[in-house]
């Protein structure tokens, strides 16, 4: 936390002084050994994370029977791919799905607003107790929101939301590590040109859209990305604030669906994993597609 | 009266006006941020003295009566001593794991760009979605584990059945999903690290383990205090993976402190019991931080020069 970039880049990041004495390249036997030692273990970590995943998609292609039999689930002993549409069908999942990608969409949308105007002003505006007001942007990315969702619950139905896309989107409107995240982004834009801007006769809200935002588009898009995975996947406040099955987001259905599989029969296994395919195989594309500005956000937020 | 309160706002106003009336653009995050989370942590303050059962219009003040209580509820203690086994195994695999784990992909070998991809992947699945994903592997009879003991001739445990192995089966889902969160964290402190310093130590013959013993390691104290207050939060919190894995279950063994905080509130309605055990939850968090902050004698507020 200490590390701030502008330390960093004070040094070059390759010397090119002449190096007298290499340091002696590692060869013989040991080497070898040592690399196959260090592959093996690389090996083993991989396949530990890719195991639950490759079972789940396995699964979801299999007939139930293959999964209830002697027959080992690492790979299907035939194809059925109807599971899919048997597990489309056994939930509103469509219905998931657009609860899910409205609510989600809306968060962002909001907390891009919000926060790139909160982050212009904590940046380029001098205001009365902008530090004071600061700090506590900084204490709310410390609360705990798990531990306030009892009161957070009864003010929500105080104000007659639950079960209602008001009561999923609303609270979360704003986000303090947006603010904050943004904040430092804009920093490193150049306060002269505003100035000029505004000499020119530009207003504040022209010049965060004209000038800022423009220039700040890498960190709106790790932004948007972290907070919109993040409230795609979000269980826990969807759970408590909706009941029913019109304004139930994808992870509440399908644990909903998971739990009530097969009834009082054998868990449909097959259908359960079609369905966790639903879940996980959009976000694993999208991971896919945005890995370096995913990267690049945590990345920030670790070293800040 | 009236007219000495305006005298006195006015220049104020006026003042503020030349300062930066655009000071107001902050305000929608600032009432939104008050509104759904500060007033949310005042009234569970409240709620923490009060007794109620969520539907009467009786709420009754009853002083610290909920954390007397607490104290003397067995599951209450279960739960925040499981938090803390959650919290202690997580940290002492994910934070040294992530370092070596990080350490590794940071070398020049083929193929740890893909392992790095690889490792990270899970911290963007749904908690649910992984956590059912595990209970099929997990499954006694019929997942790939069950199998893999069938094989050489033994029978899988039931691993969700038992106090102390539900607890295991869970943290293990856990910690696959966030490792490669914090080898991230890690990578990104090693390669902000000044190269010159390595490259002088090895002139000066030093072995690479030593490099990263005395040189790389030092300098990475400020990232691994960030994860290790970030995996602590994290790990304080943990609720998706007992819904679905155990439903808290066998029993109450596998409860978190959120769990028991879930099934307070919205299985008994006691909320006052709820409230009391959500502050406690964030008086622990922020004696926590607090402490490792202290401890370290590392700024407490992250810096926001740029």
């Amino acid at each position: 936390m200490t590390q701030t970039p502008a330390a960093a880049t004070t040094h070059p990041r390759r010397v090119d002084v002449p190096i007298v004495q290499r340091r002696r390249k590692p060869s013989g036997r040991g080497h070898v050994l040592r690399t196959t030692i260090f592959y093996i273990i690389m090996t083993l970590v991989v396949i530990g994370i890719l195991l639950p995943l490759w079972t789940m998609a396995v699964a979801s292609l299999s007939p139930v029977k293959s999964l209830y039999s002697n027959h080992v689930p690492l790979w299907p002993q035939s194809f059925r791919l109807s599971n899919f549409v048997d597990a489309w069908h056994a939930a509103p999942f469509g219905r998931y799905y657009l609860n899910s990608i409205f609510t989600t969409v809306a968060i962002v949308v909001l907390q891009l607003i919000t926060s790139s105007l909160a982050a212009y002003a904590f940046a380029f505006v001098r205001f009365k107790a902008a530090k004071a007001v600061f700090g506590l942007v900084v204490l709310a990315m410390f609360v705990p929101t798990q531990a306030v969702f009892v009161a957070s619950y009864i003010l929500i139905s105080d104000y007659g939301w639950i079960d209602s896309y008001q009561a999923l989107i609303i609270p979360f409107a704003a986000s303090a590590f947006g603010i904050f995240f943004l904040t430092q982004s804009f920093r490193s834009f150049p306060y002269e040109i505003i100035e000029s801007g505004r000499v020119d006769g530009c207003s504040h809200l022209r010049a965060l859209r004209s000038l800022v935002l423009p220039n700040a588009r890498p960190a709106l898009a790790t932004l948007a990305l972290i907070n919109g995975v993040f409230h795609f996947n979000y269980f826990f406040w969807p759970l408590i604030i909706t009941n029913s099955e019109s304004h139930r987001v994808l992870p509440v259905g399908l644990t909903t669906m998971a739990s009530e599989s097969g009834g009082d029969q054998l868990i449909q296994w097959n259908q359960v994993m079609a369905a966790d395919v639903f879940m996980v195989a959009p976000l694993i594309v999208l991971f896919a597609l945005a890995q370096r500005v995913m990267v690049r956000g945590v990345a920030r937020v670790g070293i800040r | 009266m009236a007219d000495v309160r305006l005298a006195r706002h006015r220049p104020r106003l006026f003042r503020r006006r030349r300062g930066g009336a655009a000071g107001f653009m902050a305000l929608p995050a600032l009432l939104l941020l008050l509104t759904f989370i500060f007033a949310p942590l005042v009234y569970t303050i409240v709620l923490s003295f009060m007794h109620w059962n969520l539907i009467s219009p009786n709420r009754t003040f009853v002083g610290l009566k909920n954390y007397q209580n607490l104290v003397g509820t067995p599951d209450f203690v279960q739960a925040l001593l499981t938090t803390v086994v959650y919290s202690g195994i997580f940290l002492a695999i994910v934070v040294p794991g992530g370092l070596l784990l990080a350490k590794a992909v940071d070398t020049k070998r083929p193929g740890m760009q893909a392992v790095r991809s690889v490792l990270f992947m899970p911290y963007v699945i749904p908690l649910v979605g992984s956590a059912i994903a595990w209970e099929w592997v997990l499954n006694p009879d019929h997942g790939v584990i069950a199998h893999f003991f069938t094989l050489f001739g033994g029978k899988a445990p039931d691993l969700l059945s038992g106090r102390w192995t539900a607890v295991l089966a869970i943290e293990i889902v856990f910690i696959w999903q966030y490792i490669g969160f914090y080898m991230l964290i890690f990578l990104s402190g090693f390669q902000s690290l000044d190269p010159s310093l390595n490259e002088a130590a090895a002139v000066d013959g030093a072995a690479s383990r030593r490099i990263f013993w005395s040189i790389e390691l030092p300098q990475m104290r400020p990232v691994a205090l960030f994860a290790i207050v970030f995996a602590t939060v994290q790990s304080f919190q943990l609720f998706d993976q007992i819904y679905v894995l155990t439903s808290g279950g066998p029993g109450t063994s596998t409860f978190s402190l959120v769990y028991f905080i879930y099934i307070e509130a919205f299985k008994f309605f006691k909320i006052g019991s709820a409230a009391a055990a959500s502050v406690v939850l964030m008086a622990i968090l922020s004696i926590l931080t607090w402490g490792i902050f202290r401890f370290t004698r590392e700024k407490p507020a992250p810096r926001v020069t740029t």
